[in-house]
C-alpha cells in the first residue's frame, strides 16, 4: 500500500486529501466522505483504517478534508442539504487521473452521505454508493422538508410532504410509527446504482427504519443485487460510536465494497487481458 | 503497542499510478499570506504517519514550532486551529510541523488505544523532524488541551526556547474524569434501556471505551498521574499560557502551573481570552446544527482569538531586527 498525500488546487482555495493506493493495480476506487465537522481521517480514523483495508483487497480510495476542515484552506461551503459536491468532484478527479481509473464508487455517512448520493449522480456511471444514516431518521423528515423547499415545485412538493408528515404524525400516535420521509436522493438513486444504506443507531429507530426500506425498495422494484439495507444497532445517537460499533461499521463497509460492488472497471480490463 | 507499522510502504506504484501528478500537488504556496506548506510522511514513534511542514517565503526566524495535537475527540475538534495557527505563525516568519500521531487521522491505528507516553514520543520525534526539514535553531513547542500538556512536558525535556499553551490540562485525573461524564452522557441519548454506570478506571483489563477511544489500564494511569506543575521544572525559555474564562485571573491550576515555571527559570506570561456566549467548551464540537441544515462554526471566534494571541506574544518574543531581518535579542 502506498499513500499519496495532496492539496488539490480549487478556485484559490487547496483542497487535502490522501489517495491510497494497493501495491497491485486496483480494482477500483472509493471516494470516502465524512460529515461536518470531521476531517478527512472520520473520527476514531475509520476512513484512514477502511483506506487501508480497502488498500490490502486491491481497491484504491480517497479521503479529503472539506473546504476550512482539517488541512483544507478556505471557507466551509457546505451544509447538510446542499453538501459540497464540487470540491468532492474535483478530489475525485484528481485521484481517477492519477490512477487512469473512469469512474469510482462513493461512500459517506452524514452530510458525506447526502453528498455521496449527489456525487453519484452527478458522475452518471458511478460505480456503486453507500449511505450511512447515523441520525434519528425521524430527523429526515425535517430535512426532506427543508429539501422540498428548495426544489421546483416547491410549495406544491412542501405541502404534499407536510400533508404526509401529518398523516404520519397522527399514525404514530395511533401505531407508534412515523412513516420516513426519505430524502429525495435516496428514492432517486434506488435501482440506478448498487447502493448499501446503513443505519447505525438505536433499536427503537432500527425498526420502523427496516419497515420503510422495505417498502421503499418495493415500491421501486429495485432488484435484490441493487441494494444492501443494513443496521448496526447501537446505544448511541449521532456520531459518538463505541468501539465495536466502529469495528462492525468498518468490516461491513469494506465488505461490501470488497464482495458486493461488481467494479465494472476491473471486470473490463479483466476481458480485455483475457 | 501493536499497530501495523507495514501498511505504508514506498512501493513502486509507478506502473499504474501517475506518480508525478500526486507528487506535484504534495505542497502549495499561498503568496497573499506569505506560506507553503507541504505533507510529509515521517515515521514518528516507530510508525509511518503524515506530517505538514508550514514554512514562510520570505526569511524565517530562527525558531520553528511543534503543534502538539490534544487527546481523543478533542484532536479531531482542534486539528482546523492547529492549521491556522500553522499558517498564522507561518505568515509572521515562523515555520511549524504538525503531525497526526499514532491513534490519530493518518497515523497507525493503535487497537488498544494510545496514552501520554505515546503523545510525548510522538512530540519529540516531531521535533527532530521540524529540525532536520526546516534548519532552525531554537523550537519551540504549541498545543491545545492535553496537547499543552504534552508541550510543556516535551520543552522541558529538550530544552526548547519556546512554549505556548492554549487552556492546558494541568491534573491528568481531572482531564479522564470529564471524559467519562462525557462519555456517559453521550451513551444517554441513545440508551433503550437503563444506562451502565462507567466502568472505573483503575479496574480496567482491557481498552475502556471513552467517547468511542479505547484507553487501556497503563495508558488511564499514566493519564491519571500527570500532574504538570511536577514536569516543567527544567523549563527555562520563554512561554505563553492562555487559560478561556468569563474571570480575568488565572484558575487555582493553572496559577499552580504558573508558579512551578517560575520556579524553574521559565518566563512564562499569562493571558486570559473569554469564551463566546454560545459557545460549547473549548476542545469541544466546533459546529452546532441549524434547523435549516446549515451548521454555525461556534469556535470560529475563541480560536481566532487564540492564535491572534500566541501569534502576537511570538513575534515580541522573537522580533525581527528592522536592519538586518534577522531576528535580535
Amino acid at each position: 500500500m502506498r499513500e499519496f498525500p495532496i492539496y488539490v488546487p480549487l478556485d484559490g482555495d487547496h483542497i487535502a486529501a490522501v489517495v491510497t493506493v494497493p501495491e497491485e493495480r486496483p480494482r477500483g476506487m472509493v471516494a470516502l466522505l465524512q460529515g461536518l465537522g470531521s476531517g478527512r481521517s472520520h473520527r476514531y480514523q475509520l476512513w484512514t483504517r477502511a483506506a487501508h483495508e480497502l488498500a490490502d483487497r486491491g481497491i484504491a480510495s480517497v479521503r479529503m478534508d472539506y473546504r476550512e476542515m482539517g488541512d483544507s484552506t478556505g471557507l466551509i461551503s457546505g451544509t447538510l442539504n446542499d453538501p459540497p459536491v464540487e470540491e468532492i468532484l474535483e478530489v475525485i478527479r484528481v485521484g481517477l487521473r492519477a490512477l487512469d481509473l473512469p469512474t469510482c464508487a462513493v461512500v459517506g455517512n452524514c452530510m458525506g452521505g447526502r453528498a455521496a448520493l449527489r456525487v453519484a449522480q452527478e458522475l452518471g456511471d458511478c460505480e456503486a454508493v453507500g449511505v450511512i444514516v447515523t441520525d434519528n431518521p425521524q430527523n429526515y423528515v425535517g430535512r426532506a422538508r427543508e429539501a422540498a423547499m428548495h426544489a421546483s415545485k416547491a410549495k406544491r412538493l412542501a405541502r404534499k410532504i407536510e400533508r404526509r408528515i401529518t398523516r404520519g404524525r397522527r399514525h404514530h400516535e395511533r401505531h407508534e410509527h412515523i412513516p420516513i420521509q426519505w430524502i429525495p436522493e435516496i428514492p432517486a438513486t434506488l435501482g440506478v446504482h448498487p447502493m448499501l444504506l446503513m443505519y447505525v443507531g438505536p433499536e427503537r429507530f432500527a425498526r420502523p427504519l427496516q419497515v420503510d426500506a422495505t417498502a421503499l425498495i418495493r415500491s421501486t422494484k429495485t432488484p435484490a443485487t441493487m441494494i444492501s439495507f443494513q443496521t448496526i444497532v447501537a446505544d448511541t445517537l449521532h456520531l459518538d460510536f463505541p468501539i465495536e460499533v466502529q469495528a462492525e461499521l468498518l468490516d461491513r463497509v469494506v465488505r461490501w465494497l470488497d464482495d458486493e460492488v461488481p467494479w465494472r472497471v476491473s471486470v473490463g480490463e479483466r476481458k480485455q487481458t483475457a | 503497542m501493536t499497530y501495523r507499522q507495514d501498511v505504508r510502504s514506498d512501493a513502486d506504484v509507478g506502473a499504474w499510478v501517475d506518480v508525478d501528478l500526486l507528487s506535484s500537488l504534495s505542497s502549495f504556496v499561498d503568496p497573499v499570506r506569505g506560506y507553503e506548506e507541504r505533507f510529509v510522511m515521517p515515521t514518528l514513534g516507530g510508525a509511518r504517519t503524515i506530517a505538514t511542514i508550514t514554512e514562510p517565503l520570505g526569511a524565517s526566524r530562527s525558531i520553528g514550532w511543534v503543534i502538539c495535537h490534544s487527546f481523543g475527540l478533542e484532536q479531531v475538534y482542534l486539528r482546523t486551529m492547529e492549521a491556522a495557527f500553522a499558517r498564522a505563525m507561518a505568515s509572521a516568519g515562523f515555520p511549524s510541523v504538525r503531525i497526526h500521531g499514532r491513534g490519530y487521522g493518518d497515523g497507525a491505528f493503535v487497537p488498544e488505544g494510545v496514552g501520554l507516553s505515546s503523545h510525548v514520543e510522538d512530540a519529540v520525534d516531531a521535533v527532530d523532524l521540524l529540525l532536520a526539514e526546516t534548519g532552525v535553531a531554537e523550537i519551540g513547542l504549541a498545543g491545545p488541551r492535553f496537547g499543552a500538556s504534552v508541550a510543556a512536558i516535551v520543552a522541558a525535556r529538550r530544552g526548547a526556547s519556546g512554549l505556548i499553551m492554549w487552556d492546558p490540562v494541568v491534573s491528568g485525573k481531572r482531564f479522564l474524569d470529564a471524559m467519562q461524564q462525557q462519555t456517559l452522557l453521550s451513551s444517554l441519548a441513545g440508551k433503550d434501556s437503563a444506562p451502565q454506570p462507567a466502568r472505573p478506571l483503575s479496574v480496567a483489563d482491557e481498552p475502556i471505551d471513552l467517547q468511542g477511544i479505547p484507553l487501556n489500564d497503563r495508558a488511564s494511569k499514566e493519564i491519571a498521574a500527570l500532574h504538570l506543575t511536577d514536569e516543567v521544572a527544567s523549563f527555562a525559555g520563554r512561554g505563553l499560557v492562555v487559560q478561556i474564562s468569563r474571570a480575568g485571573e488565572a484558575s487555582p491550576d493553572v496559577r499552580r502551573l504558573l508558579s512551578a515555571f517560575r520556579e524553574g527559570g521559565g518566563s512564562v506570561d499569562f493571558e486570559h481570552v473569554p469564551p463566546g456566549a454560545k459557545q460549547r467548551p473549548f476542545g469541544g464540537p466546533s459546529f452546532r446544527g441549524n434547523l435549516d441544515g446549515t451548521k454555525v462554526d461556534t469556535q470560529r471566534e475563541l480560536q481566532g482569538n487564540l492564535i491572534e494571541r500566541a501569534v502576537g506574544w511570538a513575534e515580541r518574543s522573537w522580533p525581527v531586527s528592522s536592519d538586518t531581518g534577522e531576528e535580535s535579542e
